[in-house]
């Protein structure tokens, strides 16, 4: 009998799930993900959740609903930081501990916390006991974990993107992975863009060393490791010759995106060699009117590209 | 060189007598009122938490006045007043003002910044004078708190708490103006006399309530719209759980009094939250379990529109509350905020904390 573990489909699942789903197969447990994000999702999630929350948190909750009956387990980690000096918005720290008081009748949730500004052993610790649920074997546990980390590797090569001067549009989105490659969330507005024949260009396409070089602008170190990705993208992105615009997604509600969003515009705001938008998703975005936003700012480009 | 900052609370009085004694030419930032905030409201971002907003208008207010330095303090996360000065910075230069600003990073940010600003400051004074500087503001600082504790008290048992506060208030005016330490410590033992003058009523058992929340709006008065004032006048014994001085203790100094503390709160916390999340939200957590297990009536947390920390607390509370049947409210507050809601709710939770304990003492509920 294997041990049925539930992944809500969420927040930390689009930067870490090659990982999560490898190092669970490893150990021969079986994985159940909740489903694609959908409206009955959200609805349940804003519901349960405080006012207050922003919105992906409060989809979070209703994936957990969703999931609530169906498993024996779910794996809900508290990441508080995954690189060193750096740490993850509160919220997610706070996560585990805020679903635990909003929802009754969970199965038991494996909630390892995972800090990188620990030293080595506590971080080990927390990894093996992720494993301790399914097996006693500390060298099974390592195997696992080792070959997580690796399958998150290679995932994280395939989506790195380097030609792009031969498209003809090129556009960056930029914003939290948990809502560019949530459909539902956001309005599938990387699809949208593509079907306008638009090359799209995510954070997650640039390498760790375009990100820095981008990140190395800021006049003070920024400490939540996420953002970082996102501005130092932008930052690298505005002196690409080949990058045509750049749309911002942030999430209602979602604090850092506040403060690092308005960095990101100001810089936009005074260069004119820049195409820009901000856009804040919410559980009330309506889709003919991005649908709309989207169009005209192609438009525009293209619109330049032929007057040029 | 005239050197501004923004307030906080009384924080005000301490940093400008520190700076006055260090030798710095200081202009305080006009008081807080609705021009501040809509100015805030104006040029910061829409989703930012209410005391950046709060900040710029102080600063745009100082930059007005004549103010050219700004001394701000900083962070390493994961709240977000850790890149404020970041943020604020590029919000002023936007509006072409001319000014610099002076960033006070933690330790633990790096040397390389901690020497600016030790260079910073000692191009303008000497150790001698940041002693007997650091000496009398502190001093202020306690002494504030002391007086914040003692009328916090008092208003309850006043038959006219309105006067307690006129009390006060001309306490602060005298620990603003004066320097001298034993006359500072005068004025805090004036003020107690003058109160204890005062016709009190001292057959009354008041409700205690406490208050919890992020440090910015609890000791902001203008924001929380004179919270501790408006419970006093309603009656209520009121213990807020963050000071000042307290912070300093435990931020600057960390003395092992603190860290005890700390470690208390942090096992009171520990059934609801495991895990410190910035800010003020695991001490929001162990803080209300403290007054729970203390036998107060009921707690009150104060958190500004967005502000991550105290939103996991938020998530909490209810759960919490209900474990303990201790009342709590939650006050959400930003720009939007009106006075006659927040008074309105007010007066419906100490309505609701007073039926409460009728009914426990078994007494007519009429």
């Amino acid at each position: 009998m294997s041990a049925k573990v539930g992944i809500p489909k969420s927040l930390l699942y689009f930067y870490y799930y090659p990982a999560w789903r490898k190092f669970f197969e490893e150990l021969e447990v079986e994985i159940v993900e909740s489903q694609t994000t959908n409206k009955s999702i959200v609805d349940q999630g804003v519901k349960l959740a405080v006012d207050e929350a922003c919105f992906p948190v409060k989809v979070c909750y209703g994936h957990l609903m969703e999931l609530r009956e169906k498993v024996d387990y779910i794996f809900l980690p508290r990441v508080v930081s995954v690189t060193k000096k750096e740490y993850l918005c509160p919220k997610l720290m706070g996560l585990p501990d805020m679903i635990k008081n909003n929802i009754a009748d969970l199965p038991p949730l494996i909630t390892p916390t995972i800090n990188h500004n620990q030293s080595w052993p506590a971080q080990l610790k927390a990894n093996l006991e992720i494993g301790y649920y399914f097996t006693d074997s500390k060298l099974e546990i390592l195997k696992a974990h080792w070959q997580a980390a690796q399958a998150l590797k290679k995932h994280r090569q395939q989506l790195l993107k380097s030609n792009l001067a031969n498209n003809e549009v090129n556009i960056a989105v930029l914003g939290h992975s948990y809502l560019l490659y949530d459909d539902y969330m956001s309005l599938g507005i990387i699809e949208k863009l593509e079907e306008l024949g638009v090359e799209v260009v995510t954070p997650e396409n640039l390498s760790e060393s375009q990100i820095e070089q981008g990140a190395s602008k800021l006049t003070k170190d920024l400490f939540w490791t996420f953002n970082k990705k996102i501005i130092g993208a932008a930052y690298y992105l505005f002196n690409r010759a080949e990058i045509d615009g750049i749309i911002q997604l942030a999430a209602f509600g979602c604090g850092p995106d506040a403060l690092i969003g308005e960095l990101i515009e100001r810089q936009a705001k005074r260069r004119s060699d820049v195409h820009f938008m901000t856009l804040n998703l919410d559980e009330h975005t309506g889709e003919a009117g991005l649908e709309t936003r989207i169009e005209a700012f192609v438009d525009m480009i293209k619109w330049e590209a032929k007057r040029a | 060189m005239k050197v501004t900052f923004p307030h906080m609370g009384n924080l005000n009085i301490s940093v400008k007598s520190f700076f006055k004694n260090l030798g710095l030419d200081v202009l305080e930032p006009p008081p807080i009122t609705k021009r501040t905030l809509d100015l805030g409201v104006k040029y910061a971002p829409e989703f930012a938490c209410l005391p950046l907003k709060i900040n710029i208008g102080n600063y745009i207010e100082a930059l007005e006045a004549g103010a050219d330095t700004i001394i701000m303090g900083g962070g390493i996360g994961p709240c977000r007043f850790g890149y404020y000065a970041e943020v604020q910075k590029e919000i002023l230069n936007d509006l072409n003002y001319d000014y610099q600003m002076l960033v006070l990073e933690p330790f633990q940010s790096g040397w390389k910044h901690f020497l600016k600003q030790l260079k910073f400051l000692f191009k303008h004074t000497s150790w001698w004078k940041l002693r007997s500087a650091w000496r009398v503001a502190w001093r202020k600082c306690q002494l504030i708190d002391e007086a914040t504790k003692y009328v916090n008290q008092m208003r309850a048992y006043a038959v006219q708490p309105k006067r307690v506060t006129e009390i006060y208030d001309d306490c602060l005016e005298e620990l603003a103006a004066n320097d001298d330490i034993e006359e500072l410590e005068s004025s805090l033992k004036q003020m107690k006399n003058k109160i204890l003058d005062l016709e009190l009523d001292r057959d009354r058992e008041p409700l205690r309530v406490g208050i919890v929340g992020e440090i910015y709006v609890v000791l902001e008065s203008f924001t929380n719209l004179n919270v501790e004032k408006k419970l006093g006048e309603l009656g209520v014994i009121v213990d807020r759980s963050i000071y000042l001085s307290d912070w300093i203790s435990e931020h600057i100094f960390n003395t092992a009094q603190s860290q005890a503390e700390h470690k208390r709160l942090e096992k009171l916390a520990e059934p609801y939250l495991e895990h410190f999340v910035g800010g003020h939200g695991l001490e929001s957590i162990g803080r209300v379990v403290d007054y729970a297990e203390q036998g107060y009536d009921g707690a009150v947390q104060l958190a500004p529109f967005t502000c991550m920390p105290e939103i996991v607390a938020q998530s909490i509370l209810p759960e919490l509350s209900k474990d303990y049947g201790l009342p709590v409210l939650s006050l959400i507050l930003d720009e939007h905020t009106g006075e006659a809601g927040v008074i309105t709710r007010l007066e419906a939770f100490v309505d609701l904390l007073s039926r409460k304990r009728n009914e426990e003492k078994g007494e007519q509920v009429v």
